[in-house]
């Protein structure tokens, strides 16, 4: 199969839904111009009636999505940086996820919200943050957060598909990576959990870049006789509870990763999870994830920061009494 | 925009009267307890909502803070499943989900009320938004008061509105004060409207208890959205006559600025003009109020027999299925 980049799969699919469906539109900053590369040369394809550049104004253009949505529409609406998404909580909080309810189910809000990740790139505590466990908290949207550009095509296909609000996200720091893609369109259920890894000592669920850097780690381990038997959720609303329970009762060990801060972070609520089903396990669960500290700007202290594959193995090899 | 015939007039007068009878039954309602939740009372701003509302056509939106009974009047919603959601109540247009605040009916154009003040603004440009991508003849019409106006929605939603040119009509009721808060105290400017124009767009600061006024003006407003103009600020300039909720003592103004306001009611305005011109007559008025009166005892003792909805609905209706 072709190997495309991840930024190339999510462009493959926004231009096959909007081809194949005249009610998608896009709305966000500087996306004419495609600063990411994600909606490069979608103006060119589809116009500025429906690649639509919006002034500097996330609650601004994400209301109007929002309001788009309920009269039929399914505009995908781009927040560039993840951090910026505080500006707009109002209406994907209180506005797109609550409308089906309040409404008693007479109005949806087929949304999509792609925003993104990523971390490392030395600018600082406003253009780092990965905040998806917010909107874990919130009722009433989806949350999808592919590791590959095939996990991103199929997951931007079934949320554009899906008539819920669903957040998409993103990770910078895979835009570039390559993975084979197959060039018609696919779609991946919401729920669906990939195990990117089989292993029997230790059950490792983690999200986007820090799948990689997991299995980087588990490669590590596996010289050492640990086996890590590694899980990517790929969506976190819903999400497949049964394949991390089910690893866990194998494995008995529990250890989470992923980049958002640790306190009442995705890690978590992954931990709340499994702790409502399994008795007991083997090893006190691990959580690693961002200090609850902002991001630094400075280079040696992001380093320091950063989640990366020795300190999951590193902090694997403790559970394991290897340490 | 529809000329004024007789019987326009006359079907405002009843859009007017029924508001108000019904603004006044939920005060009663909820001073003995009956209602849950919270009453915003728009009693004495009835003229807004009415005399824009008119302009209202099969496929148009509206959005708004709270369920803005008296719109929902005008286009036709059923009083009993209005009255059944203030209830909270299953057979309520929301299922008892949406309460006063939320009340919702897309039959009826009413696409939602918010909690939050200031949303509405965007949301309403994303409908027009909607409207003119897809080449259809409706507009989106966005209430909302002088407290919203500070947010910054407001400004983001009438930018985004101005440079798309979107069939939008904006249609702010000042009734001069932003809960406790007056108008002077929350904004250093007299006239809203004028904060059109950092939008490039026109603003126009009426009589907001002048039905006629409203009906013209914001009927200019809806026309030049329906040719692709764009959006218009419309100002109606009225009064709070009640405290921002039912049960606020108002300590931060005095009795003399209510009355004072009593004497230009809208209703009693525009019943005052009709019984002149002798489009209505007395009799006629009466027969009217005591239709609706009946009218709203009947739905008031629909929502009190419906039953709650089924405790399932706690969790129904978080995510669409279909």
């Amino acid at each position: 199969m072709r190997e495309i980049t991840y930024a190339q799969a999510l462009n493959e699919a926004l231009r096959q839904q909007m081809e194949k469906d005249p009610r998608v539109f896009l709305i966000g900053e500087d996306i004419a111009s495609g600063v990411f590369a994600v909606t490069k040369g979608l103006v060119e394809k589809f116009g500025k009636e429906r690649v639509i550049n919006a002034p500097m104004c996330e609650a601004g253009f994400t209301g109007t999505g929002v309001g788009a949505a309920m009269v039929g529409m399914k505009p995908i609406v781009e927040i560039m940086l993840m951090d910026f998404i505080t500006l707009a909580m109002d209406m994907i909080a209180n506005q797109a996820s609550k409308q089906f309810y309040i409404t008693g189910g007479q109005i949806h809000v087929p949304l999509v919200i792609r925003t993104a990740t990523g971390m490392g790139r030395r600018v600082g505590a406003h253009h780092s943050q990965n905040l998806t466990a917010w909107f874990l908290h919130v009722p009433g949207i989806k949350i999808a957060i592919p590791s590959t550009p095939y996990d991103a095509k199929g997951l931007l296909h079934s949320a554009v598909e899906d008539e819920n609000p669903v957040l998409f996200v993103e990770n910078r720091n895979l835009y570039a990576a390559k993975g084979p893609v197959p060039e018609e369109a696919y779609t991946i259920p919401f729920g669906e959990a990939e195990i990117k890894r089989e292993g029997k000592d230790v059950t490792v669920v983690a999200t986007s870049r820090m799948v990689h850097c997991s299995l980087k780690a588990a490669g590590m381990l596996a010289q050492e006789g640990i086996d890590c038997e590694v899980i990517d959720p790929r969506t976190l609303v819903p999400l497949d509870e049964e394949t991390i329970v089910e690893s866990v009762k194998k494995t008995g060990r529990l250890v989470t990763v992923d980049e958002g801060y640790q306190r009442a972070g995705i890690g978590s609520e992954i931990l709340a999870v499994v702790m409502r089903q399994i008795t007991s396990l083997k090893a006190p669960a691990l959580n690693i994830a961002s200090p609850n500290a902002p991001v630094p700007s400075s280079p040696f202290l992001e380093d320091h920061y950063m989640i990366t594959e020795k300190k999951v193995a590193q902090q694997i090899r403790g559970i394991m009494g290897k340490a | 925009m529809e000329p004024l015939t007789k019987e326009k007039l006359l079907s405002m007068y009843d859009a007017l009267l029924k508001s108000r009878l019904v603004e006044e039954k939920l005060l009663d309602l909820y001073s003995r307890g009956d209602i849950p939740g919270l009453v915003h009372s728009a009693v004495g701003q009835e003229a807004i909502p009415v005399g824009a509302t008119f302009h209202l056509k099969p496929g148009d939106v509206f959005t708004t803070v709270r369920g803005h009974i008296e719109s929902n009047i005008v286009l036709g919603m059923d009083l009993k499943r209005m009255m059944a959601e203030f209830y909270g109540k299953g057979a309520g247009y929301c299922k008892g989900k949406g309460g006063e605040i939320h009340l919702c009916s897309p039959d009826y154009c009413n696409i939602g009320g918010r909690g939050l003040i200031g949303a509405t603004i965007p949301m309403a440009a994303g409908a027009a938004m909607a409207f003119k991508m897809r080449k259809q003849p409706y507009i989106a019409m966005c209430f909302f008061g002088d407290g919203a106006s500070n947010e910054g929605t407001f400004h983001e939603g009438l930018n985004i509105a101005s440079i798309f040119k979107l069939p939008a009509v904006y249609v702010c009721a000042n009734n001069q004060y932003a809960m406790t808060t007056r108008q002077s105290d929350h904004m250093n400017i007299r006239d809203i409207a004028d904060r059109a124009a950092s939008y490039g767009i026109p603003g126009v600061a009426i009589d907001g208890n002048d039905v006629i006024a409203v009906y013209e003006t914001v009927g200019n407003a809806v026309d030049r959205a329906r040719r692709g103009e764009g959006p218009t600020l419309v100002e109606c300039k009225t009064m709070r006559m009640r405290g921002h909720y039912e049960g606020d003592p108002e300590p931060y103004r005095s009795k003399d600025e209510v009355l004072e306001w009593k004497k230009k009611d809208p209703l009693d305005q525009f019943a005052r003009k009709l019984l002149e011109d002798g489009v209505l007559s007395p009799r006629e008025a009466g027969a009217k109020r005591a239709q609706f009166m009946k009218e709203i005892e009947e739905a008031v003792q629909f929502a009190k027999e419906a039953p709650y909805p089924d405790p399932s609905e706690v969790t129904a209706d978080v995510f669409y299925q279909g």
